[in-house]
This record gives structure tokens, C-alpha cells and sequence, in this order.
């Protein structure tokens, strides 16, 4: 017996059509209501739906509701599909490459309250289509009568795979819309860097409680510039640099011990080499490495 | 042996071997073993020193001062620690087993005893000796040599040995362990009174030792049982030699075997008994090479025009001196302490070589080299000073005999004169050459490398000279390519291999009898015929000929004379082994003397034949030629053909098998011809045309003025720029994946790009609107700019500009400033812990895709030209992994890295000069590399040509050579990934160079555990399958180019709604060259562009490659035929995600079905149905077969 409910999730089985290649397949939704901080489980109107098929839309999303639900009509329908060409991706994470480059004017990530990877949500028009739609999903899938035919879950449009999905592919942009794009981004981004060199020289301007004011060269264009350049005295002992320029200035072979201390490390170097190499011909005639044949 | 007896102190180290550090070194050692206890004592540093109880601190520091003193020496004595214990280990691989060894004394001791038993035999006559072999209860043959005799006058006796001995290298303990089993060589020296000093003459000497050898065989089958001694007798030709059988005696254990019988089988030994002439019984001046020993009737021919008879006069002087080489060579080994394991190391490295003491292996064995050693013990140089050292370390003995080989003409140029007299301690290397290998010995006239040819030495001296390049390596370690490395299949070993079956060279004729007593046997006098033929016609197209008779089993039965015929003669081939000068191999044209010069060219065109023609050439001069027509096989091998043709046997080119050709044609021919004047292999026409398309285009970006700044460099990133891609690169051929050429567009230095990167991203798209618009304003070129979705976390804000010219290629330009890498690493610096993985990946992409691939396309490009044959093997590799759906799992720099390696660092090989010959040795060096555990690590600059000229430092840092420092820092960077991921399941091919230290930029992210086992795998399978049949037919080679579809998970098989192969530029298969029509303009349609099929695999991977691992054709245009799918996709899934239960997570990232106990599972059913459903009328069918 199939199970029909997972944790707080109902287990919705659709059928997949099948194609002259493949036969049908069953697909399974888990469904429940949708929730988030902004809306109390009273007030939503969605359900949130994990699992869903590959290329989901409002089209296929309303013609499955018009199946089990009739009556229940669907507003909108968001979805957030795995789709990851280099497989570098993580789901799990927000990167913002440009607030990573630049902290200070770096663009904000627009997109926020994300769906998670491989579910969307569903937005009825009231919540009496929503509570319609759910309560006749649990019915559908409780009642354990095989009579009932199981929905089914129209992938695709023809129009929407094969030849004519893939042919003519390509990126080409239109130069006149994009230039146009560029522009606007452009003056944005403009926008930020001014508002971050407005604070910055108001930083100059500000006498402080003790009367002192923040120094800025005239090349320094962000705030975290300045506080980067100052570097403490542990990060100055690491810096190669510095302690070569400290090293330069000592007298290697002056005083006997010196001439020693260099002598005995060599040797010892000497035979930490060999034992190494010890080791590793240990390893690799472990390995087999000297069977010529 | 204690180290203060070593040598090593008081022999000054020969400069010629040692590296050169040797007073100052010893000097400073005094030094330092003498500090080095004073400071252990007093030490505080060292923990064990001080807490530990007395016995443990008297023992420490003696243990470290001989330690120091082994690690100083072996620093001096061997090219460095690690070799040296490498020699060692070897050494002590390669050692006898104890047990076997005294198990064989007493089998020898038995042996001898039951020689000694043989009674002496009355004086027979040929027909008495016959007859009473006849009469004997075992079945015996005298194993006369050819001629067999028919009435002799003298007669034949058997009288007990003057002398049994052990020689060879089990006498000189020098022995090795053998796969195929080891020989103790024994020799029976004839009685003083069974021979008179005239029989030298006409085989005389060897009618009587055939009877001899045949009496003690006869003898020894009887007494065996009585002895206790189960053996197997069977004759062998010693070395080859025809003319000087032996006695092979084997363990035989009989069915019923009792506690007294000596069974030997199982330590694979076998014993040899030679039977020997005494020293000096013959005049030995007058078995010089230049002397004639056979007198033959001959019509028209005066005895005294008798050609000389050099093999058969060798053959009788060296088995006159068995024992006396014995003294010699014992008596070298007792002197010098390390002579013995050099003995070993040259046996193993001559044997890894394919080279032995056989007639048929080069003629050089571990008798030849030893000799030579002991030689060289006591001079060998130009005025008689010692070339070797009696203190000298394995290693150097080794290394300086090598170097010598290596370095003297011991042929043409001169020879090594030496006695192997004991008294006299006196070599010499004379400025004299005979044409023939000559090392020779005064004292028994003998000329020890009397079974070698030129070309065999000529083999030896190549060999020789990379190993000595080798050795002089002090960046890496090469002892494996040196000793473990085996380099003796004659498929990988040659660049053109050619087999011509025996029974079809109808020579029977012209083998006179003048020719038998020169040449001794048929094969012989073929194989030197027809290197003659060759080096007269091939010239300097070669640098290596080498002729032999296949496989000769050498083993027959006691009771027939010579070896049995082999019934279907047809399996004893000539086997031709050409090795190819690459500038010269594939000229079309072979030019011969002046117009002007009459006698010489009248020579050149009986020689050539119908061939030779007199040619006016663009400089005026008017010459003999011959033309060769360009066809998919080299100039070289046409020649081969015509001139065995002409003159060994006509219609014998039909007859030949070739295999190098057959890869030639695997290559995908392009819909269009290369022009006539260029190489259709080596450098097609089809890249310079594209060359030249580009560097218009560039003279048109650099010469913008509508730019804020000006263009510094446009560089150029892609494979048909540097003439390595698969297809070659057509005029309009838009659905060719890589039609569009990438390069980097770097502008002048500027402070003001912006400091955030989408914002320099965006100004990027600015500058290349920019430079879009006054393309387009240049008359046939159009360009339109694209989303570049290279770089994950970037897609849609990177851009690219593509440009079409009017010849018919596309391009495709990126900008570059120096403010990315800065803005990338700030990113790296910024993004918290979680994060700082996928940021790296962000940058490695952009590393790749902006400046790794730049200075892979500049290292390249070069390398290149300087290798001919590089480009098509690569070409032909890239072929082969397209073929096994591997190549989409690979980046093409990192293909083209691995196939590199055989070019710049080929050694035990020389470099490759023939596609085919490249190709199997890429497969066999994949099939051999342990990823896990090996680094490859590559020196791009590959100057090897001349290692004299990179000795300066100053010329190191110009040539951009790979340093010890820079190699141990790669070592390091291998070592430390090791550590965290030592089964790869992260990185699998550590691949790095001067250009990338990494060692990981090519192969992170997109190649996958079970890709790169694949590979291994599948390589291996395709190199055991070529070596092992030495004649490629199509089948064969069909076999290893078609990929196992049933090997994966499921199969998707599609096809695109259009022929592919013309749009890909890649000749269709039809019957009527007419009915081509190349490809004139682009279509206006950009849905014409690409291929349907690559778009719907790259959505099936976008989608579904954490679930499975699916691969492709990339090309689908080499495989579109008119019916059926054109390409396929398959995929296996990845168990980790689809196999097993997996707790309920809403991002869970794959399809899931829930299972009984409230988890979940993979669908499979369903991603399956998804993916076929998204191909639509793209399918073809689908199988799944797991």
C-alpha cells in the first residue's frame, strides 16, 4: 500500500503521459499549505508543493487543479527548478558575487524568500479554492478505492519539446535593449558609488567626541578601504616582506655558534632527506613499483 | 663490508660521471661527521637524546653518523639518494632466489658427474655414426648444420670433455630473475685430439661438434633415469646462431616420481650445455672477418675471390673462447666491487629494450655488455685511459658505459680494440670504424659484436643516447622510465611498422651459394637485402631501420636434425620497424643528384626506376626527382612499397601489412579539400585559411578608433587557431560546436574600470556594444553580442560578441582587465566559510575561461610546429575518447595536455613520428597512469634537443624550462591534495606545468570519479587489444572506435530533424564526389545555428547530472548516416543519489517517491519519463538496460 501522507505532507500521485518511447510513469507531489513568517497558516491562500515535475507552469499547475479540484481556481503559480549546467551550484546558499566583491557598493540580491529547489507554490485566488483544493487532494488520495481515475499531469505541449525547443538555441541579445540595460544599471550602480564617497567624505568632515578626525588619501574611495589598510602586528609577522626586510639585516656567519648551528642543520637536513627518501621507496616497493615485468 | 673499505675516498670520482662535487664535498664531510657527535651529546633539542636511559644514547649517535655517511655517499656515488635506493631495491627485486640457486648446484653437480660417466666412442665414419644413432634406444639426430654432409673423410669421436665450465651470467652471479625463465649457460670444451688445426675449414669443426653434441645427448637420455635426474633434452641454435646448436636440458618430472629425483621445473631454470673448441686450436688469423673459410665452387669465381665469411668465422672463434671470456670477465667482477649490480642493471635495461645476444634481438646481450664493461674497466678511451673506475658505484658504472655507447662510434667511426688476455690490462678506442659494430679482442681475434648490424647498433646508440638524457635529469626522478618501464613491443616501439609474410619474397634465386656462405641462412640474407634497398631509398626520411625475421621458435626435438618447418610458412613474417625523422618523413619529394652530374644520375634513376625524373626546381636548379602523390598514407610508406616492389619481389605491396595507415584514415575528412601545396595530415589547409580569417579581423579590432581605450592584445583561446581541433574548421559549417573561435580582448592599462564585477561586467558589454557596432559597419562581417554563461553566479551578466566574417568562421571575443582577478580573489576573501567553496569555483571557471586558456593556446601553439605529428594525434585522440562518449567530460586543454606527455617527455620511446604510433602510445600511457598516486607534471617548454645549451642558468630562465624548485613545489601542491582527498574523488588528474602549478585548473569540477576510471579502463582494454594483434584490420580498429552502449544505465538514442554531417563541414557519405556541394553563405535564420541535439543534452544536464552521469556525442555530425539516430545519450546513474533511502527534505534537489517507512527514494521511473518526454520528436528510442 502506497503511503499518503509524509510528516505534515499529502502524497499526491499523478500519472506522467507516456510517449511512443516510454511508457507512463507515476510522479508523486507532496502538498501542503504554505506558510512563511509574513503569513500565518490562517491567513495563507497557497499551497506548497515539493517535487514538482520538470518544466511546471500555471498552465499544467491549473489544468491538474481543474482535475481533482474543480471550482478551486488558481491565482499564480511560482516554482524553483533544479537547473544547474556545471553542477557547481548550491541550492542551499545565496551568493552574491557582486556584494562579495565590493561590500560597500556591491548590488543587493533582489531576489529574496526564495522557494527551495524543486518546489513551488501555489496561490489560489481565495482561500476557500485553497482549503477546496486540499481537502479534495486528502480525499482523492485517502479514499482507497481504485475506481477513481488518478490525475495526470500533462508535461509538456508538444510545442514545448523536441525540435522545437532545441532548435536554434542560442544567446544572441538584442544590442539596442541591452545597451539600454547597461545604461540604466550603469547610472545605478553610479548612484551607489556616490552615496558610499558621500559617507566617506562626510567621515572627513566629522570631528569626533576627542576631536579627531579620520585622515583619507585622495585615492581611497570606500569606507572598508581604510579599515583594511590597517593591519595589526601579527598580520605585519606574516607578511613575507617585512620579515625579510628584518632577516636582511642579521649576521649569518658571524659568531662560531652561527657557522655550528648552520653546519649541524645542514646534516640533519642531509639525513631527514634520506630517511624520507627511505620512506618512500618503503612505499613503493609496498606498492610493487620495482617488478619490471 | 664496512663503509670505510668503500672505495669511494680515495678514487678520484671520474669527471666525465660524477656531477662534479667531489673535493669540496669530501672535505666538508670530515668535517661534519666529526661535529655531528659533539653536538648530539650536548644536545638539548633533541628529546630522545636526553630523557632516554645510556644504552639508547650510545646507540643513537652511531647509527646517525653511518646514516650520514650512506646519505653523503650515496648523494655523490648515485644521482641522488632516492635513485640509489631505487638501484637497490631493484637489484634486490631482480636476485635469484637462494633456494633455486642451491637446488641448481646440485642438479649441476649431477649433470657433470654424469658426463663424466659418458664413456669415449670408438672412430666412426658419417654412415657408422649414423647407423648407430639409428640402433641407440632414444631417438637421436646429429644436428648438423646446412649443408648436411653426405661423405666426409675424416671421422668422428667422442672422448670426455677437456674441461666443463660454468659461463654466463649464472657463473658470473649476475643472474636475474626472468618471466621466462632463466638458462645456466654450460660449456663443454672438445678434446685437444678429436680436432686438427685445418678444421676450421669447411665446416669440418662443426660436423664433428654436431656429433659430439649429439653422443652426449644421446647418452645423457639414458643415464637419466639411472641418475635420478628426470630431464628433457632438446637442441636450440645458441643465439640464434644456425651454425652452433646446443643442448637445452629442462626438468621433466616423471609420472611416478621417487624421493631421489631432482625435479627443477618449478624454479623456471634451464640448462644449456655448449659445447666448445679448445682456445687456440685454430689459427685465429685466419678466421678473420675479412677472411673467406668456405670454399665453394662457384662458376666463373676463383677461390681466391671467395667472398669472406665473417658469421661463420665468428661463430667458430667464439665458441673457441668460451672459458677464456670466463677468466676475463670473473676476473673484472673481482676487481671493481660494484660490478656486478651494474652487470644487473645493464642486463634489465637491455632486456626492457628488447635487446639480447640473439641474432634475431640486436645481437646485444648481457654477454656484449659486460664485456664491454670489463673493457672499459681497463681503458676504452681515445689514448687508453680507463673509462671506468674500479670505485666506482653501481650507478656510475652503469651511467658511464651507457654514456659511452652513447657518445663513441664504435661502426663506422672506429672500434674498441681489447685483450682479454689476463696479463695484458689494455683497451683502446681507435678512430677506424669497418662499417660493421666493432669491439674487438686481440688476444682470440673475436669480434664481440659479431652478431650485430648496423642497424641494430644503430637501435642500441638511440637507445643509449635518451637513456643517457635520462640519467642527466636533475628536475625529476627517472628511474622507472629507465629500468621498469618496458619499451619493447614493436607496435609502440616504431613509427611505421610493416610485415611482409616470408613465403611470398620469392629471393630463392639470387640466394646462391656464394650468398649461403656469406649470409649462412635465407633470413639473414633477406633482412640485410632489404635494409639495403631501404637505406638506399628512404634516406634521411628515417632515423632507424630495423629489419628482423618474426618469432622464431628456437626449441626442436633431439630426434630431428634442424627445426621443424613450420607447416603454414605464412606465419614467419619480415618484420620492418621504421623510425621516422618527422621533417623530413612526409616530403612528397625525393631529390637525387644534379641534371649536370651524369654518372650519379644515372645511378639515381636505375635505382628508382620509372620513378626518377629530372625536375626544374623554383631556385633554378635542375634535379633528379621523384613524386610522390599525397594520399592518406605517408610519402614514406608509398616508397617503401614502390621500391620493395621494384627490387625485391614484384606485387610484394600487396602483400605487406601496414598499420599506420588505417589510423590515418579515422581521422573525420572535411567536406571541403585541403589545397594541394600543403600537408593534408600533418597541417591542412583548412587552419591556415582559418589563420588568416583571423588575423583580418584582428587588424580590424586593433585599428578601432571609436574605443576610450585602445586594443592591446587580442588572444587568441582555441583549438582550430593552434590546429588541434576534431573537425576541421569549414567556411560556414554553423553547426560544428566549435565553429565559434574564442579569443581574449585585452585593452590599455586603466584605473577607472569599476571596482565591483557586475558593474566591470557591464562595462565590458559597453566596450564590446561598442565594438560590435563598427564591425557591422565593415562590409560583409556581422557580429551580435550573446549571454556567455561560463561563469555560475553570472549568468546573464557576462557577455560575449560574436562575429561572422565573410570567409565563412565565426569568432568569438571576451574582454579582459586586470581588475578581474583582483575583484574574484576579494570575492574569495570576503565569502564566509560555506560559501568559499562555490566562490572558488567561480574563479577557477574564470581562470579558465579568461587566462589559463591563453597560456595554454600560447604553449601549444608552439608546441605545435615543433612536433609535426602532434597536432593529428591529438586530433586522432580527441577522435577516439568522441567515439567512447567520453570527450564532453573532459575540457579539450586538459585532452590535449595529456596527450602531450608522449611528445615532450617520451621517454623510454623517442618522439612519435606517425599518428597511429602517437595515438597507441597516449592509450598506453593512460592505460598505465595511476592517477591516484602519480602527478603528471609537464614541461610545456619541452626543449629536450639540446641539453648542452640549457646548462646556463641564464638560458634556463629564457627557455622558461621547468626548475627543481618549481617541480617540487608541483610535487608539494599534488601531495598536499592527496592528503585531503587521497582516493580522488574531488580531483582525479593531477595535470599541471609551469603554467598552472595546480595542477588542477583543467580537471576540477567536470570529470567525475567513474569517468576517469572509465578511461583507464577502456584505454587499457583498446592498448591490450593492439599489442597483442600486431595486424590492425578495420574490424579491429572499428572494435576499439565504437563505444559499449550497453555498458550504461539507459540509452536515449535521437536524431536531429536535419543532416548534420554537411553543417558540421564534414564529408558526407555518398558515392558521387560531384554531388558535394560545399556550404557558401550563413542562413539568415539563426535557428539554424548549433545542434538541436547538443541543446537537449545540455538541458538533460542542467537538470538531471546530480542523479546520473550522462555523456554524448559531441559531434554529431561525424555520426549522422542517412537512417537511424545520429547520436546518443546515455547515462548511469549516481549511486550515492539513486540507490538507498533518503530522509524527506523539501530542497532535496531530485525527483523523490516516498517509500513504506515514511522516506523517500529516487523516482527513476519518472526522471526517466521526463527526460524522453523533454526530447519529443527528437527520440528515437530508449532502452534501459540496469
Amino acid at each position: 500500500m502506497a503511503i499518503k501522507q509524509l510528516r505534515e505532507y499529502t502524497v499526491l500521485p499523478v500519472l506522467l503521459p507516456g510517449t511512443r518511447n516510454i511508457s507512463k510513469a507515476w510522479h508523486y507531489l507532496f502538498i501542503k499549505k504554505h506558510v512563511t513568517k509574513d503569513e500565518a497558516e490562517s491567513k495563507t491562500r497557497s499551497l506548497f508543493i515539493v517535487n514538482i515535475p520538470v518544466g511546471a507552469n500555471f498552465n499544467n499547475m491549473k489544468r491538474l487543479m481543474s482535475q481533482v479540484a474543480l471550482g478551486a481556481n488558481i491565482e499564480s503559480f511560482q516554482a524553483c527548478e533544479y537547473y544547474d549546467p556545471d553542477n557547481v551550484i548550491n541550492y542551499n546558499m545565496d551568493i552574491n558575487l557582486s556584494k562579495l566583491s565590493n561590500a560597500d557598493f556591491g548590488e543587493e540580491n533582489l531576489r529574496d524568500n526564495r522557494i527551495p529547489v524543486g518546489c513551488g507554490v501555489v496561490t489560489f485566488l481565495d482561500r476557500d479554492g485553497m482549503n477546496l483544493a486540499l481537502s479534495s487532494i486528502k480525499k482523492l488520495v485517502m479514499s482507497s478505492k481504485s475506481d477513481c481515475k488518478p490525475p495526470e499531469w500533462e508535461l509538456f505541449t508538444d510545442k514545448e519539446t523536441g525540435s522545437s525547443r532545441y532548435l536554434g538555441v542560442n544567446n544572441r541579445l538584442n544590442a539596442g535593449s541591452l545597451s539600454k540595460d547597461v545604461y540604466s544599471s550603469m547610472k545605478a550602480f553610479e548612484k551607489r558609488e556616490h552615496e558610499v564617497e558621500e559617507e566617506l567624505k562626510q567621515m572627513t568632515e566629522t570631528v569626533d567626541e576627542d576631536g579627531f578626525t579620520v585622515v583619507v588619501g585622495p585615492h581611497r574611495k570606500t569606507k572598508s578601504g581604510i579599515m583594511g589598510s590597517l593591519k595589526t602586528l601579527t598580520d605585519l609577522e606574516h607578511d613575507e616582506k617585512y620579515s625579510k626586510k628584518i632577516k636582511k639585516k642579521e649576521k649569518k656567519d658571524f659568531y662560531r655558534f652561527q657557522i655550528r648551528e648552520r653546519k649541524k642543520q645542514e646534516v640533519n637536513d642531509l639525513l631527514k632527506k634520506f630517511k624520507d627518501d627511505q620512506e618512500r621507496v618503503r612505499i613503493m616497493r609496498e606498492k610493487r613499483r620495482f617488478n619490471p615485468y | 663490508m664496512t663503509h670505510g673499505s668503500r672505495p669511494s675516498n680515495n678514487v678520484e670520482t671520474d669527471a666525465d660521471v660524477n656531477e662534479g662535487r667531489t673535493e669540496k664535498s669530501q672535505e666538508l664531510e670530515k668535517t661534519k661527521v666529526s661535529e655531528l657527535e659533539a653536538p648530539q651529546s650536548v644536545s638539548t633539542k633533541r628529546p630522545n637524546a636526553k630523557s632516554d636511559g645510556d644504552s639508547h644514547r650510545s646507540k643513537q649517535p652511531k647509527l646517525t653518523a653511518q646514516d650520514v655517511q650512506v646519505a653523503r655517499e650515496t648523494a655523490e656515488l648515485f644521482k641522488s639518494n632516492i635513485f640509489k635506493l631505487e638501484i637497490d631495491e631493484l637489484v634486490h627485486v631482480l636476485k635469484l632466489k637462494d633456494s633455486h640457486c642451491k637446488l641448481m648446484e646440485k642438479v649441476l653437480h649431477r649433470l657433470y658427474d654424469m658426463i663424466q660417466e659418458i664413456p669415449a666412442s670408438d672412430e666412426l665414419s658419417l654412415e657408422d655414426a649414423n647407423v648407430y644413432f639409428k640402433q641407440s634406444a632414444t631417438k637421436v639426430s646429429i644436428p648438423f648444420p646446412d649443408p648436411k654432409p653426405t661423405s666426409l673423410n675424416y671421422k668422428f669421436k667422442y672422448e670426455t670433455p677437456e674441461d666443463i665450465s660454468l659461463v654466463g651470467s649464472f657463473g658470473l652471479k649476475t643472474g636475474i630473475q626472468q618471466p621466462s625463465g632463466m638458462s645456466i649457460d654450460v660449456a663443454l670444451t672438445m678434446p685437444h685430439e678429436l680436432l686438427q688445426p685445418k678444421d676450421y675449414m669447411n665446416y669440418r669443426a662443426l660436423y664433428k661438434r654436431a656429433f659430439y653434441l649429439a653422443y652426449v645427448a644421446e647418452h645423457l637420455a639414458a643415464l637419466s633415469e639411472e641418475k635420478h635426474l628426470p630431464i628433457k633434452l632438446s637442441y636450440e641454435y645458441a643465439d640464434g646462431d644456425v651454425l652452433c646448436p646446443v643442448i637445452k636440458v629442462q626438468s621433466s618430472p616423471s609420472d611416478s616420481p621417487t624421493d631421489k629425483d631432482v625435479v627443477f621445473d618449478h624454479t623456471g631454470f634451464s640448462i644449456k650445455l655448449y659445447v666448445g673448441f679448445p682456445l687456440g686450436i685454430f689459427e685465429a688469423k685466419k678466421l678473420l672477418p675479412d677472411r673467406n673459410c668456405i670454399r665453394v665452387k662457384a662458376e666463373e669465381v676463383d677461390v681466391k675471390d671467395l667472398p669472406p665469411t665473417p658469421l661463420y668465422n665468428s661463430s667458430i672463434l667464439s665458441s673457441g673462447s668460451y672459458t677464456c671470456f670466463l677468466k676475463y670477465l670473473y676476473t673484472a667482477k673481482k676487481t671493481a666491487e660494484s660490478f656486478r649490480d651494474a652487470c644487473v642493471l645493464g642486463k634489465l635495461w637491455l632486456k626492457q629494450r628488447g635487446f639480447s645476444s640473439d641474432i634475431n634481438e640486436g645481437g646485444f646481450g648481457h654477454f656484449e655488455f659486460v664485456t664491454l664493461m670489463a673493457a672499459l674497466l681497463e681503458g676504452g678511451g681515445e689514448s687508453g685511459n680507463r673509462i671506468l673506475l674500479h670505485g666506482f658505484s653501481s650507478y656510475q658504472m652503469f651511467k658511464a658505459t651507457i654514456r659511452y655507447l652513447s657518445i663513441q662510434d664504435l661502426c663506422s667511426h672506429g672500434h674498441l680494440s681489447f685483450s682479454s688476455l689476463l696479463s695484458e690490462h689494455r683497451s683502446v678506442y681507435k678512430a677506424n670504424g669497418f662499417d660493421v659494430p666493432t669491439i674487438f679482442d686481440k688476444n682470440t681475434k673475436l669480434n664481440i659484436l659479431w652478431k650485430m648490424t648496423p642497424s641494430s647498433y644503430n637501435m642500441l646508440r638511440l637507445y643509449a643516447n635518451s637513456t643517457l638524457e635520462l640519467l642527466n635529469d636533475v628536475v625529476r626522478d627517472r628511474f622507472p622510465q629507465t629500468f621498469i618501464t618496458k619499451a619493447n613491443n614493436k607496435v609502440l616501439k616504431y613509427d611505421i611498422f610493416i610485415q611482409i609474410p616470408l613465403s611470398e619474397i620469392n629471393q630463392e634465386d639470387s640466394f646462391g651459394p656464394l650468398e649461403k656462405i656469406s649470409f649462412i641462412t635465407f633470413e639473414t640474407f633477406v633482412c640485410s637485402k632489404i635494409f639495403k634497398i631501404l637505406s638506399g631509398a628512404l634516406r634521411n626520411r628515417v632515423t632507424q631501420i630495423s629489419v628482423s625475421v618474426s618469432s622464431t621458435s628456437s626449441l626442436w626435438p633431439i630426434a630431428h636434425r634442424k627445426p621443424l618447418l613450420v607447416r603454414n610458412q605464412k606465419e614467419k613474417y619480415i618484420d620492418i620497424g621504421l623510425s621516422l625523422d618527422p621533417a623530413e618523413s612526409e616530403k612528397k619529394v625525393t631529390k637525387g643528384p644534379l641534371h649536370s652530374q651524369k654518372a650519379e644520375g644515372e645511378k639515381f634513376s636505375s635505382f628508382w626506376g620509372s620513378r626518377a625524373q629530372v625536375r626544374r626546381y623554383k631556385d633554378g636548379s635542375i634535379q633528379y626527382s621523384c613524386l610522390w602523390t599525397a594520399s592518406s598514407e605517408s610519402p614514406t610508406v608509398t616508397i617503401v612499397k614502390y621500391i620493395l616492389d621494384l627490387h625485391l619481389t614484384e606485387g610484394i605491396s600487396s602483400n605487406m601489412i601496414v598499420n599506420s595507415s588505417n589510423f590515418n584514415l579515422l581521422l573525420p575528412r572535411s567536406l571541403t579539400l585541403s589545397t594541394a601545396n600543403s600537408h593534408p595530415l600533418v597541417m591542412p589547409s583548412h587552419f591556415q585559411q582559418l589563420r588568416s580569417s583571423y588575423d583580418d579581423l584582428c587588424k580590424i579590432v586593433y585599428h578601432m578608433t571609436n574605443l576610450p581605450l585602445t586594443v592591446k592584445s587580442i588572444l587568441p583561446a582555441s583549438s582550430a587557431l593552434r590546429g588541434m581541433s576534431l573537425l576541421l574548421p569549414v567556411p560556414f559549417a554553423i553547426a560544428n560546436p566549435d565553429f565559434f573561435n574564442e579569443s581574449i580582448v585585452q585593452f590599455e592599462t586603466s584605473t577607472r574600470w569599476p571596482d565591483e564585477i557586475m558593474a566591470l561586467e557591464r562595462t565590458k558589454t559597453a566596450f564590446l556594444l561598442k565594438i560590435n557596432e563598427s564591425i557591422n559597419k565593415h562590409k560583409g562581417y556581422s557580429s551580435f553580442l550573446s549571454t556567455d554563461n561560463e561563469i555560475p553566479y553570472l549568468k546573464d551578466v557576462v557577455t560575449s560578441l560574436e562575429v561572422l566574417t565573410p570567409e565563412g568562421y565565426g569568432f568569438k571575443f571576451r574582454i579582459l582587465t586586470e581588475r578581474d582577478e583582483t575583484l574574484y580573489l576579494r570575492s574569495i576573501e570576503n565569502a564566509d566559510t560555506r560559501q568559499k567553496q562555490a566562490v572558488t569555483d567561480c574563479y577557477f571557471y574564470f581562470m579558465r575561461k579568461y587566462i589559463g586558456c591563453v597560456k595554454h593556446h600560447r604553449a601549444f601553439s608552439s608546441l605545435v610546429t615543433r612536433y609535426p605529428f602532434f597536432g593529428p594525434t591529438v586530433r586522432l585522440f580527441k577522435q577516439w575518447l568522441e567515439s567512447q562518449l567520453l570527450y564532453p567530460h573532459f575540457s579539450e586543454e586538459l585532452i590535449e595536455l595529456i596527450a602531450v606527455k608522449c611528445f615532450i617527455d617520451p621517454a623510454p620511446y623517442s618522439i612519435p613520428g606517425s599518428v597511429g604510433t602517437g595515438f597507441l602510445r597516449i592509450l598506453d600511457f593512460v592505460s598505465r597512469w595511476n592517477w591516484r598516486e602519480d602527478a603528471l607534471i609537464l614541461d610545456l617548454s619541452g626543449d629536450s634537443e639540446d641539453p648542452d645549451a640549457t646548462t646556463g642558468s641564464y638560458i634556463d630562465k629564457l627557455s622558461g624550462k621547468l626548475t627543481v624548485q618549481e617541480y617540487q613545489g608541483i610535487l608539494e601542491n599534488f601531495k598536499k591534495l592527496r592528503k585531503e582527498d587521497p582516493s580522488g574523488t574531488n580531483i582525479q588528474f593531477f595535470v599541471a606545468s609551469k603554467q598552472d602549478p595546480s595542477g588542477k585548473l583543467w580537471s576540477c569540477n567536470n570529470l567525475g570519479l567513474p569517468i576517469a576510471s572509465r578511461l583507464t579502463a577502456l584505454s587499457k582494454a583498446a592498448i591490450g587489444l593492439f599489442t597483442k594483434s600486431v595486424q590492425f584490420d578495420s574490424s579491429l580498429i572499428m572494435l576499439v572506435f565504437t563505444s559499449a552502449l550497453k555498458d550504461y544505465d539507459f540509452v536515449i538514442k535521437v536524431k536531429a530533424p536535419m543532416n548534420l554531417r554537411a553543417k558540421s563541414g564534414v564529408l558526407p557519405i555518398q558515392k558521387f564526389k560531384n554531388l558535394i556541394r560545399p556550404l557558401t553563405q550563413f542562413p539568415g535564420d539563426p535557428s539554424q545555428y548549433g545542434d538541436p541535439l547538443q541543446s537537449y543534452f545540455a538541458e538533460l544536464k542542467a537538470r538531471y547530472s546530480n542523479v546520473a552521469i550522462l555523456s554524448c556525442h559531441r559531434y554529431t555530425g561525424l555520426y549522422d548516416t542517412k537512417e537511424g539516430c545520429s547520436n546518443v545519450i546515455t547515462g548511469i546513474f549516481n549511486p550515492a543519489v539513486a540507490r538507498g533511502e533518503k530522509k524527506f527534505r523539501a530542497n532535496i534537489g531530485f525527483n523523490i517517491k516516498p517509500t513504506e517507512d515514511e522516506h523517500v527514494e529516487c523516482n527513476r521511473e519518472s526522471i526517466l519519463n521526463q527526460m524522453v518526454c523533454l526530447g519529443g520528436d527528437l527520440v528515437v528510442s530508449f532502452e534501459k538496460y540496469h
